[in-house]
């Protein structure tokens, strides 16, 4: 199934999810997108594959009390579930797996 | 952050409403709360204008397919319009044989529809592709001069350059005169070229055509130049530029091409094709009587032409008076106050296509009337074929009447019932333009043939046509749709499920109604088709007082010089060649030349009559066959007939001549004909008719001429017609060198000039013939539900011992009485429409019985027997297998 494997872009949310732990919410995860790869995207697209990682089941979501500046309206906050986590490892496996197969990348001999 | 600034302002609003009117509402209020917190950074970093911006990007940036809202959500109005559609097509599904004769009827009738419009869309498109066609006029002429009314689209050569500078109306004045047809002559090779004029460049500056190559801009202000269109270059010169290259015209006129433009597109009241610099004819710069160039004005202002035209007459004095007392020595004033006039009026460009029907118009025009005849065809069409759906519903509602029972027995209120009937036409009706639009596309080409226009392009170019597609499926599928949904929907469940209901009784009447109507429709066409095609018969049959079967027209004579008269003495070597005439003139040729005689005795203008001069040759009479009535024909032993005429029956009934014995006859004005201002009358020949028959034959002079002609006029007897063309072929291309060998049979020119008609006559043929097939689509619905409904009724009586026949009569009894009154009401209105239609003819035929009583033959033979289908088959059927059933 489609659903079970991992896109490049829905790999870094989630880290990036990971990377914030309390403060996941979609504005602020654009920001951190923005910060630490330096590719700014639309906040539609960012929200579209949290969507997406939701239904897929790697992140969890809940609601948190509303600031001023957001005019008084709630944000929704991400959290890693266990099955996103191992879907990370199962994906860096993969790569480190093919790494090492691929001779003129083998870390150790640089 | 600044939380306490009180000015922050408010993202855009309508963003705002854009994204609540999309979003899912579970997510609208974190993404809101995102792009709301967002827009205050911006905000605050770049400014309002910025942030707004950004706002709406990321708004639009939204509409993904996962923060949509769900046309599944639990709205009532969706999930009825879902269930409506359901139930629609499964009903389709059900009952197959009445949906493919609803749909197909209305498919064909919107085909017809749809091809009528595309064709009406290209005719009233005409001339509107001009930048400025608002501002674009042409100025007609009505003048009377004696007793003599000239209406014709042409003016006096000076007009343009002198009303320009008389009135400031006028931004820019262009003028053209028709060359005609040409031979272009490139190295050693010869291009046959039509529609060549010669033009002023304010005719280019007006009209503006779009530049290929060189340029338009003083392209013609020098004597020989020319500009030529896209396609007559690409003939002569190939894919090359040929600006600065020289051709030669007719071999006498030496001239360098400087521009090339685009072909003027199908709808333009005309096409020319090579135009050359009115430099070289200045013959006329300074004669106000005589009617030559097509003026066009571009005006100011828009639609002004009114202020104007008032002011034209203000300046017909100034330029009339001179040339009126020295040439014709006639008083300007006397000549008003004795009734005759002169009026120059502008007709705006867009309108000469279908509003101008004047004597030398560039090329033959459209018709209004024909628009409107072709659109009240394709609308009543529509309503038959609408007819068509509402009779098949209603009829069909007994086997309906029970679900309505049960639909308000569990509830439904009649408005959902209601809604139920107008999505099922409405679906109807949107199967139907789809095969519509299919048949149009398939039909495209055959359309195109029999109606001589390219129409398909409007599909593409005018996309208001589906705009129009569209509003008339919901049109037809509402209003076809209205009576039965009310008329089903109003049942009583209680009756209908007991059983006491017999539907159809009370809704029989307003059915036999809309057969009526949709029967004397169809008779209506096929008189109105017959009578069309008795008219182009007779039109086409008449004794036209000239024989035009085997006589051929052979072209570029002219460009011969002298050799044409060796060409003449080796044509009648030839066997098959009974006589030759050379002349310009011929019947249906559109050369014309007018002037004013006066008969013998006579000295006022009043007693003038105009009469159109036809230069000929002494064969001429000969050649076409046409018939002395008292006199003499031309003789070339009488060296005196050289200021002899032959003139026609109409112009001895204008001049008083009974019969012909040497009258005398005088041009009125200074200037002769070929050098000589009075002639013989030699002989009366019968009338010979030489234009549409719409028009009275006018009188027509003819006199000898020892000038050379364009075209010569062969008659043959032969029975082997390619090899006597094949023959003369080679005696012309011994005698002309290059000069291509051109010709035309003049039967086929005659059949030309009635064209319109006989696409008039094709037109309704086809539309009639469709008519009365979509009728016999419904009446063979309506005759099988009749059978059906009756069958127990025929069974009973097959028991008790009736015949087959007297069955089917039974049947046929019910409709036979609706196509009599069918008939009784359409004969009145077509007799009334088409006697309107044939006034138009100055020779017409009558309408005769005949056509009344065939086509109301056809129409109850086509009727009945489509009924018969299904009266048969009821009739023939076995008892039992009706009536076991109880």
């Amino acid at each position: 199934m489609k659903g079970d494997v991992l896109g490049e872009f829905e790999e870094i949310i989630l880290l990036i999810v990971g990377v914030l732990g309390q403060d996941a919410y979609g504005l602020g995860i654009r920001d951190e997108l923005e910060k630490q790869t330096g590719r700014s995207a639309a906040i539609g697209a960012v929200h579209a594959t949290l969507n997406r990682l939701q239904e897929k089941g790697y992140v969890e979501s809940g609601m948190t009390e509303g600031t001023q500046e957001r005019g008084g309206r709630r944000k929704r906050v991400f959290q890693m579930t266990g099955l996103g986590k191992k879907a990370l490892i199962e994906s860096k496996d993969v790569r480190v797996n093919l790494w090492s197969q691929v001779p003129d990348l083998n870390i150790g001999k640089v | 952050m600044n939380n306490s600034s009180p000015d922050i302002g408010r993202p855009p609003i309508w963003a705002d409403r854009l994204l609540e009117f999309f979003c899912k509402g579970e997510l609208l209020e974190e993404v809101q709360g995102d792009l709301a917190e967002y827009y205050f950074r911006i905000y605050q970093q770049k400014g309002k204008r910025k942030a707004g911006i950004v706002y709406w990007y990321h708004v639009i940036n939204f509409l993904r397919p996962f923060a949509l809202k769900k046309l599944k959500s639990n709205s009532n109005t969706t999930t009825m319009i879902r269930f409506n559609l359901m139930i629609a097509l499964r009903n389709l599904n059900r009952y197959r044989f009445y949906s493919f004769l609803n749909i197909s009827g209305l498919a064909i009738g919107l085909a017809s529809c749809l091809f009528i419009m595309l064709f009406v869309m290209d005719e009233l498109s005409y001339d509107k592709f001009h930048p400025d066609y608002k501002r674009i006029y042409r100025v007609a002429s009505d003048l009377r001069f004696g007793n003599n009314q000239f209406d014709f689209p042409v003016t006096p050569a000076p007009m343009a350059e002198s009303f320009l500078k008389d009135f400031p109306e006028i931004e820019i004045a262009g003028k053209m005169r028709t060359y005609g047809t040409g031979l272009v002559k490139k190295g050693d090779a010869f291009y046959k070229q039509k529609n060549i004029f010669y033009a002023s460049q304010g005719l280019l500056d007006i009209f503006r055509f779009s530049t290929v190559y060189g340029s338009l801009a003083n392209a013609i202000t020098e004597p020989n130049t020319i500009v030529l269109s896209h396609s007559s270059a690409k003939k002569i010169f190939g894919d090359m530029n040929p600006v600065g290259e020289s051709v030669k015209i007719d071999e006498r006129l030496t001239v360098e091409v400087s521009g090339v433009y685009e072909d003027l597109p199908e709808n333009s009241h005309f096409h020319p094709e090579l135009l050359i610099s009115i430099e070289n004819d200045r013959g006329n710069d300074n004669v106000w009587l005589g009617n030559n160039y097509y003026t066009y004005f571009l005006l100011n202002a828009q639609n002004d032409e009114t202020g104007l035209e008032a002011k034209f007459a203000s300046v017909y004095e100034k330029y009339f008076a001179p040339q009126l007392k020295e040439m014709v020595g006639v008083d300007f004033k006397e000549m008003m106050a004795s009734g005759d006039h002169i009026n120059y009026y502008l007709q705006p460009v867009a309108d000469i296509h279908l509003n101008s029907h004047l004597a030398v118009e560039v090329e033959a025009n459209g018709s209004m009337e024909y628009v409107y005849i072709f659109s009240a065809i394709a609308l009543f069409i529509l309503v038959i074929a609408c007819i068509n759906f509402m009779n098949l519903s209603t009829a069909r509602a007994a086997m309906r009447a029970k679900e309505v029972g049960v639909k308000k027995v569990l509830g439904s209120v009649r408005g959902q019932l209601i809604s139920q009937f107008l999505t099922e036409s409405i679906l109807f009706a949107f199967l139907a333009s789809v095969v519509a639009v299919l048949l149009v596309v398939l039909l495209l080409p055959l359309f195109n043939s029999f109606s001589g226009k390219e129409v398909g392009h409007i599909l593409l170019d005018r996309p208001i046509v589906w705009v129009y597609l569209v509003a008339a499926v919901f049109g037809i599928g509402v209003l076809a749709g209205l009576y039965p949904a009310f008329y089903l929907s109003k049942y009583q469940p209680t009756a209908v499920l007991k059983g006491t209901y017999q539907a159809g009784s009370r809704a029989s009447w307003f059915r036999n109604v809309l057969v009526v109507f949709q029967f004397a429709t169809s008779l209506f066409l096929i008189i109105g088709s017959l009578t069309v095609y008795s008219q182009l018969n007779y039109t086409q049959n008449r004794d036209l007082g000239f024989d035009r079967e085997q006589v051929i027209i052979l072209e570029n004579v002219g460009n011969l010089g002298d050799k044409s008269k060796v060409l003449r003495n080796e044509l009648a070597k030839n066997a098959s060649v009974v006589n030759t005439s050379i002349s310009s003139f011929y019947p249906l040729s559109d050369f014309r030349s007018d002037q004013p005689f006066l008969p013998e005795g006579t000295t006022s203008i009043e007693e003038s009559v105009s009469c159109q001069v036809w230069s000929v040759d002494f064969d001429y009479l000969k050649t076409f066959e046409m018939e002395v009535l008292s006199g003499r024909d031309f003789d070339i032993q009488m060296p005196s007939d050289s200021s002899g005429v032959v003139i026609n029956e109409t112009a001895a009934k204008r001049f008083g001549i009974d019969q012909a014995h040497g009258q005398k006859i005088k041009v009125l004005g200074e200037f002769g004909i070929q050098g000589k201002k009075e002639f013989t009358v030699l002989g009366v020949v019968k009338d010979f008719h030489f234009e549409s028959l719409r028009n009275n034959v006018v009188p027509v002079l003819l006199f000898i001429t020892k000038y050379s002609a364009d075209h010569m006029a062969v008659r043959l007897k032969t029975d082997n017609l390619s090899r006597t063309l094949a023959d003369l072929e080679e005696t012309w291309s011994q005698v002309a060198g290059g000069i291509p060998f051109e010709y035309q049979f003049l039967n086929q020119s005659f059949e030309a000039k009635y064209r319109s008609e006989s696409q008039l006559g094709t037109i309704f043929a086809v539309f009639s013939g469709l008519a009365i097939f979509i009728g016999c689509l419904g009446l063979f619905g309506l005759s099988a539900y009749t059978a059906e409904r009756r069958k127990k009724e025929l069974g009973i009586r097959k028991v008790l011992g009736a015949e087959v026949f007297s069955l089917v009569r039974l049947l046929f009894t019910e409709f036979s009485i609706l196509l009599v009154i069918a008939i009784i009401v359409a004969i009145p209105l077509a007799w009334y429409a088409m006697n309107l239609w044939l006034d138009d003819f100055a020779y017409r035929v009558g309408l005769s019985l005949g056509t009344f009583f065939v086509s109301s033959l056809i129409v109850i033979l086509v009727g009945l027997v489509t009924v018969s289908f299904q009266s048969f088959k009821a009739a023939r059927s076995n008892p039992v297998d009706n009536l076991k059933y109880e």
